[in-house]
């Protein structure tokens, strides 16, 4: 959408969680050379050629997608081409510290209330966006605390 | 044992067990729900009273309270204004009356989830049927479930439309229960149309309204299906029923401790509830 503006902020996370240990979301994509295949070096020559750095170049540049790589965002291979998409900078520290999904014992009722704060204060607009943020985060932290 | 005794055990056994089954046990348990934190998956632990403790102080539980008697301050009325009236005119002689009877009592025998698909679409802001039809007066459409304000009144006229055709069976037994005589008294004494409603029919169906209000209580404390397929409980929550909020707790949170505190607090509310209508409506000695 033109015009439209955006950035990406970590995913937020309980209060006693260190930084180090926070995780993002990612859909991870696998690469698999089947054993039985008839071409296993040109097999392997291809997936080296997905995951060079070159090709995940590519990946960030023209697709603005996320190579899986350790300390991208600290790379200077890939400084370049992370630059094109400044909303990704924050996304790129979180590379290694991905998940594909949360396995909080409480994830449901936890998105349901930020779900509904969102509702109340962006949607509906009865109270503004940050006190209905900081409502929610008052909920989910007396949800932990109640388990 | 006597053999009529042994009989009398054999021939009770099929419902007692079935009684045992389906009713006792599952009251039980979910009484022994209350003072447990379990998942469905890992072993339940012992909770105290944590899930009472959280129920009273549980906002969104008591919203769901609030909707839900919002729900029955408009469903229950409704229901038995629409029932009185429709039963009225289908007890006169009609042209294909049997026909009128059966096509209000269509809807009841439809499964709730496909009524609340169809309904979805009647209420549809920009394509629906209801909202067409006022464009054509010159009426603003109307966000029916999408309007905090409107979408708890929807769901209640929706669910009065499609169960209004069991209570009008209810009023017409009453209708033609009552005796002849009196209809012929009241008339010799040349009371109108009006006053023969007001005075003879109204109080001698006063047992069919009792019944009338107890089941769409009974029932309108369980709102559920309709707010699961059409809102989800949205708007901001306004439909959020109990029931909904237990099957939440049960089937989404994985809390069925707490679930089960919401079911046993639900009966506790309707039995309350049920108790104070019979005294007000003096249905100690009719039902």
């Amino acid at each position: 959408m033109p015009g439209l503006r955006y950035d990406v902020v970590p995913v937020p996370a309980v209060d006693s969680v260190p930084p180090d240990r926070r995780y993002a979301f990612a859909d991870l994509r696998s690469i698999a050379v089947f054993s039985t295949t008839r071409h296993p070096d040109e097999a392997a020559q291809f997936v080296a050629y997905l995951t060079s750095p070159e090709a995940d170049r590519m990946l960030i540049e023209t697709a603005s997608q996320l190579p899986y790589r350790k300390a991208l965002a600290r790379d200077p291979r890939f400084t370049q081409s992370l630059a094109k998409w400044p909303p990704l900078a924050t996304y790129a520290t979180y590379v290694e510290r991905t998940r594909d999904l949360d396995i909080d014992p409480d994830v449901v009722e936890i998105f349901d209330v930020i779900s509904e704060a969102y509702e109340r204060g962006a949607i509906y607009g009865i109270i503004p966006v940050k006190p209905a943020i900081a409502k929610a985060a008052a909920d989910v932290r007396k949800l932990i605390r109640a388990r | 044992m006597r053999a009529e005794e042994r009989s009398g055990w054999l021939l009770a056994a099929p419902y007692a067990t079935f009684l045992l089954a389906f009713a006792l046990y599952p009251i039980a348990f979910a009484v022994a729900l209350v003072f447990l934190h379990w998942d469905l998956v890992t072993t339940p632990t012992f909770a105290g009273v944590d899930n009472v403790t959280l129920l009273a102080q549980d906002t969104r539980f008591w919203q769901a309270v609030a909707n839900t008697f919002f729900f029955l301050a408009i469903h229950v009325p409704l229901q038995i204004i629409a029932a009185l009236t429709l039963a009225v005119a289908l007890n006169r002689q009609l042209v294909f009356r049997a026909f009128w009877r059966a096509a209000f009592f269509l809807p009841v025998v439809i499964s709730g989830a496909v009524v609340s698909i169809l309904w979805s679409s009647l209420y549809a802001t920009d394509v629906g049927l209801i909202n067409n039809l006022l464009v054509r007066v010159g009426v603003q459409p109307v966000p029916w479930l999408t309007d905090p304000l409107t979408a708890m009144p929807a769901i209640a006229a929706m669910v009065t439309w499609k169960n209004v055709g069991f209570y009008i069976i209810i009023y017409l037994a009453g209708l033609q229960y009552i005796p002849r005589s009196c209809k012929e008294a009241i008339e010799i004494e040349g009371a109108s149309g009006w006053q023969r409603f007001r005075f003879l029919t109204l109080p001698l169906l006063l047992p069919q309204t009792i019944l009338v209000v107890t089941l769409s209580t009974i029932n309108g404390f369980q709102l559920f299906i309709e707010p699961y397929v059409m809102t989800g409980g949205g708007p901001l929550r306004r439909t959020y029923s109990i029931v909904l909020y237990l099957y939440t707790n049960a089937f989404s949170y994985q809390k069925m401790g707490y679930a089960a505190t919401i079911g046993v607090a639900l009966a506790l509310m309707i039995g309350t509830v049920i108790l104070i209508q019979r005294r007000v409506l003096g249905a100690g000695d009719t039902l």
